[in-house]
């Protein structure tokens, strides 16, 4: 399907027009220009002939075939245009008109009957509301921009039509090929997703970009980003990230933003490499388009000025790379052939009054090292330095493609044409070496990427029929909150073990059942209004004997109704005390655009005051949930310190990959929290505590 | 039935009064009775369709189809014009022959005529009309209704009302028994009541969808101006929340509640988003601001009716929290799920007999 609008063999243009500066006549114009060898038919009833081609009254009067109809006619005719290109077979139509969702209600109705339509016949549709294609292959501009990007193999998709205009123009002085621009406009149907599908398999697109503000399908991008990151890069941009952005993104796209964390989360898990800005986006690109991935993180730096070295060096350790460690035979070598002064341990000192051919033999030497992974040239232009003939040098040497080589000449008008030839040899080069190493980094990353083993689920069985029982019965009393004792019930669906408690609706049964347990006991306020117990001061521990119990039962009584007067109590939640193990906190909360998003940390201080959680987008994999655990901070509590023993994380990770599979069996689940999910020594197992859950009406 | 005629009043205002006229006369009707309906002292009378009249009387009257003309069945309508005559020349013995020959006329060829009260025990004092009277002059029994707020509020209420009416009082319905008092009331309340020679014919419990207001009251009160989804005005709001925090954090807290009102202000389209994401019925913006176009057409999409009013968050949020529980009665749900209740806890034949 994506095929006819990348590549289609005829192009029917609907609403071409005769005058100049009107967008009819400008995108049939790019059309011609960009020296697209099908065939073209402007559809236009007022005119005969336009830009020397025969012009047709509507679609249906052309005899041909039409693979893609470009339609910018006003909003109102577009739908029968649209139904018109379904009924003469068009495979792709374009909509650049506006008017649309962008309107109101009437606008995203029309959108939504296009879509339809399209979908009915089997006919992509890109728009509407967008700034059109380009594909520098075929070739075919089937847009408004305002000139044909240089040829290459990166593919640009974009949510925003004039940000793709931006990116065009400054892709001429970086030299950076392309091979699709799309522009996505408001996504009537095809979308992120699909694109990104199509360019998987293409041969023409090597990396992939995106400006993304909202992602139609969460689910179904991460699935199709994971597949395609293992092939080749995505980087993408996600705007939008600040509360201010997102409220900046909601009035432009009309949809929520979805949670920083959650994109952050489905990013990792997918594989997507994420641009900060537009010039980030140009420096990763440009290495991931030119350059081979580096065999590992282990990266020499050759300089000619100490300073610059320095600096790159600590930009290394800060971005989480490392700085290699020579081996003793490419020292040797360094050593007899540069001068005394120069430094043979990484970052190699050139010195200053290097030549081009002091920078070819340290670059030989490290080519050679087993290692390195990567290489950083780094030149500053004192007198008698060889800009342009160390470029040549390190575009020849960059010719086998055996390690990852990237430059940073600093400088301006003396390192200019030796940038010029490292641009044209595929070399890119950086004016700080701390914009090297951020493009560097993400090298690494896509490496990792492509080395992760393939994500696979093992689906564990949750049985509904307890879960259901419990959301049926509290929606039948108007509740979306789901307390305790509806929790546990949940808990042991899920396989994971509470403590053995009851909930008890007087004093005299509290004791019957506190007896029966064995002392200490922990009672706590049930309540469906209050799910913040300790908030209230609802929670009791270390409760021992009846006395204490009666009392504590009369005291948590008392005190939820001086703080809610009109609350509804249904007694005490009697509980065994737990005691040892750590004390973790799992979540889950449903973001609107990537769905369950698992949130896992230490308990007590280490969620609330630091911050020290994971995120991740359910189902989870053992994978997943091992990674979450070792990506906190406080991970090192639960593998034992000081003595202590190492907790029980395989118990830990089946919990985790069990309510992950719930929150994913049950959507109507939109928020959950075990506080706290205990856990103790290996093979001691874990044990939730208090669980509480919010879901939807339906 | 030997009485023709139950006076249904109540310990205070939206008690429920019309609530239960309905459901009994809907559930006599239906039964075969030819049923009647009056309220002889209408305390809060309105100006509507070009008239003063009792707005209950007029939906009651429609509801069923009652033929008898409105004067007859709401005789005496108390006007700022007649306390002001009260407080001047005393009673007006006009009012009380209007009532008297009003309930006559009404009732003659019916089987069963309900009496609704004016807002309590309390009203109509001043004219002689207050329901202890209007009970002894027509000489028909009283159904008390008797809302719950506290165990002792309610004993006390019920107690005192026996008191105010004597033996003509034919019993009670508690209503609006939070589920957590249910037993108490049942267990306990009851047999006291019972032992003091009082009838309880039903305890009712509390139910938030009968307490809702509907999205075109609330828009009555704002006076705003709703810009999309005309046709769900007559839906219900059962909670009204408040978005003035950031998206997360809205999302997680409109997730809490289903049915409600969402205000935030109209340059918020995160909040109002948000809101669109959970159970929302209606969106009230703040600050006379209009929302972009992408939501308006969203909202029509789900159905959920924007209002744009000119007042600020804090005072659109008095307002509308001034409906809650103190809305009519004059939805088809609020009917249907009031006549449920009914069903299932109203002992109508021990009502029948006592009519008997």
């Amino acid at each position: 399907m994506l095929t006819s609008l990348f590549s289609p063999d005829s192009v029917a243009v609907i609403g071409a027009s005769r005058t100049p500066g009107k967008l009819g006549y400008a995108v049939l114009k790019n059309i011609i220009d960009c020296g697209f060898r099908g065939s073209v038919y402007p559809v236009n009833p007022a005119a005969r002939e336009i830009l020397g081609l025969r012009c047709y009254p509507d679609i249906a009067s052309i005899g041909e075939r039409i693979d893609l109809a470009i339609i910018m006619i006003p909003a109102s005719h577009v739908l029968k245009a649209v139904s018109d290109c379904a009924q003469k077979g068009v495979k792709a139509v374009v909509v650049i008109s506006a008017g649309f969702r962008e309107t109101g209600h009437d606008g995203l109705v029309a959108e939504k009957e296009m879509a339809r339509i399209a979908n009915k016949n089997n006919m992509a549709l890109l728009g509407p509301n967008c700034l059109g294609l380009i594909n520098t292959k075929t070739p075919l501009n089937a847009s408004f921009a305002g000139s044909m990007p240089l040829r290459g193999n990166i593919s640009l998709m974009s949510q925003s039509g004039a940000l793709c205009t931006a990116i065009l123009d400054m892709s001429f002085e970086k030299r950076l090929g392309f091979s699709s621009f799309v522009s996505l406009g408001n996504k009537a149907q095809l979308n992120e997703v699909d694109l990104l599908d199509y360019w998987s398999s293409d041969p023409d697109t090597k990396v992939a970009l995106a400006y993304l503000e909202g992602i139609s399908d969460g689910e179904r991008f991460i699935r199709v980003a994971r597949a395609f990151t293992r092939k080749k890069p995505l980087i993408a941009i996600k705007a939008g990230v600040t509360n201010a952005g997102s409220r900046a993104v909601s009035s432009h796209t009309g949809s929520l933003a979805g949670s920083e964390q959650a994109y952050e989360a489905a990013f990792k898990q997918a594989g997507v490499i994420r641009a900060e800005s537009v010039a980030d986006l140009f420096d990763m690109a440009s290495l991931l388009v030119s350059q081979p991935l580096p065999e590992n993180d282990q990266v020499a730096i050759i300089t000619n000025a100490g300073g610059p070295g320095i600096m790159a060096t600590d930009a290394i350790e800060r971005a989480g790379l490392t700085l290699a460690n020579l081996s003793q035979e490419t020292m040797r070598r360094l050593a007899a052939r540069l001068p005394r002064a120069a430094s043979v341990i990484n970052p190699v000192d050139v010195l200053g009054d290097a030549l081009a051919d002091r920078y070819r033999l340290a670059l030989d030497a490290l080519i050679e090292d087993k290692n390195v992974g990567a290489i950083i040239v780094i030149l500053t232009p004192q007198i008698m330095t060889q800009a342009e003939e160390t470029a040549r040098v390190i575009a020849s040497r960059s010719k086998n493609r055996s390690k990852t080589i990237l430059a940073c000449f600093m400088g301006k008008p003396h390192v200019e044409a030796g940038i010029e030839i490292l641009n044209n040899n595929g070399v890119p080069n950086y004016t700080v070496p701390e914009r090297a190493v951020i493009s560097l980094k993400a090298m690494v990353y896509q490496k990792k990427r492509q080395e992760r083993p393939t994500h696979r689920i093992t689906r564990v069985k949750i049985p509904r029929k307890p879960v259901e029982e419990v959301f049926n019965e509290a929606r039948k009393r108007g509740q979306l909150e789901i307390g305790e004792a509806g929790a546990q019930r949940v808990m042991k669906a899920c396989g994971i073990p509470t403590p053995a408690s009851r909930l008890c609706r007087t004093p005299e049964e509290a004791v019957k059942f506190a007896e029966k347990i064995g002392y200490p006991v922990v009672l706590k306020i049930a309540s469906p209004d209050i799910l913040h117990k300790t908030d209230i001061g609802g929670v009791k521990i270390g409760v021992t004997g009846s006395q204490e119990v009666r009392d504590s039962f009369d005291l948590l009584v008392l005190r939820t109704l001086r703080y809610m007067p009109d609350v509804e109590i249904w007694g005490c939640m009697v509980q065994k005390q737990v005691e040892g193990g750590i004390e973790t906190i799992l979540g889950m909360n449903r973001d609107p655009q990537f769905g369950p998003l698992m949130m896992f940390g230490l308990g007590g201080i280490y969620v609330e005051a630091l911050k020290d959680v994971a995120f991740r987008i359910a189902p989870l994999s053992r994978h997943d949930a091992r990674q979450m655990i070792e990506e906190i901070q406080s991970s090192r509590l639960l593998y034992g310190v000081r003595g202590r023993p190492r907790s029980d994380l395989d118990a830990l990770e089946g919990a985790m990959v069990r309510i992950s599979q719930l929150v994913t069996d049950f959507p109507e689940i939109v928020e959950l929290d075990i506080n706290p999910l205990v856990i103790f020594p290996e093979g001691e197992g874990v044990t939730g505590l208090d669980m509480r859950m919010v879901i939807t009406g339906q | 039935m030997k009485q023709k005629g139950i006076y249904i009043t109540s310990t205070q205002t939206f008690a429920g009064k019309s609530a239960l006229c309905t459901g009994l006369l809907r559930r006599y009707r239906a039964k075969g009775l030819n049923v009647g309906y009056m309220k002889p002292l209408s305390t809060t009378p309105t100006f509507m369709e070009k008239q003063v009249v009792d707005e209950d009387t007029l939906f009651i009257k429609k509801q069923l189809g009652l033929s008898d003309p409105l004067d007859l069945m709401a005789p005496v309508l108390l006007t700022d014009q007649k306390i002001k005559s009260a407080l001047e020349n005393q009673v007006e013995e006009k009012d009380i022959l209007r009532i008297k020959t009003g309930f006559e006329q009404l009732s003659t060829g019916k089987d069963l005529v309900f009496l609704e009260g004016g807002g309590s025990l309390k009203e109509g004092w001043l004219l002689g009309l207050a329901p202890p009277q209007i009970g002894a002059m027509l000489r028909v029994m009283e159904l008390v209704i008797a809302p719950y707020e506290t165990d002792l509020q309610v004993i006390d209420d019920i107690l005192t009302a026996r008191e105010q009416l004597g033996d003509t009082m034919l019993g009670t319905v508690i209503n609006r028994v939070p589920g957590h008092r249910l037993d108490y009331i049942q267990d306990l309340v009851t047999p006291f009541v019972e032992n003091r020679g009082i009838r309880v014919f039903a305890v009712l419990p509390r139910q938030r969808i009968l307490y809702a207001a509907s999205i075109e009251e609330i828009q009555e009160g704002l006076g705003g101006e709703v810009i999309c989804a005309h046709d769900h005005l007559n839906e219900l709001v059962e909670h009204l929340m408040v978005g003035a925090m950031g998206v997360e954090s809205a999302l997680t807290y409109f997730r809490r509640k289903a049915n409600k009102a969402v205000i935030t202000g109209g340059d918020r389209p995160d909040i109002q988003l948000a809101a669109l994401e959970t159970s929302t019925k209606c969106l009230i913006l703040t600050g006379n601001l209009k929302p972009s176009p992408l939501i308006v057409g969203k909202a029509e999409e789900a159905g959920v009716p924007i209002i744009v009013t000119k007042y600020d968050t804090m005072t659109a949020v008095d307002i509308i929290e001034g409906f809650f529980g103190k809305t009519r009665f004059h939805q088809e749900r609020k009917i249907t799920q009031f006549e449920t209740l009914l069903n299932e806890n109203m002992d109508f034949e021990r009502l029948e007999k006592a009519l008997s």
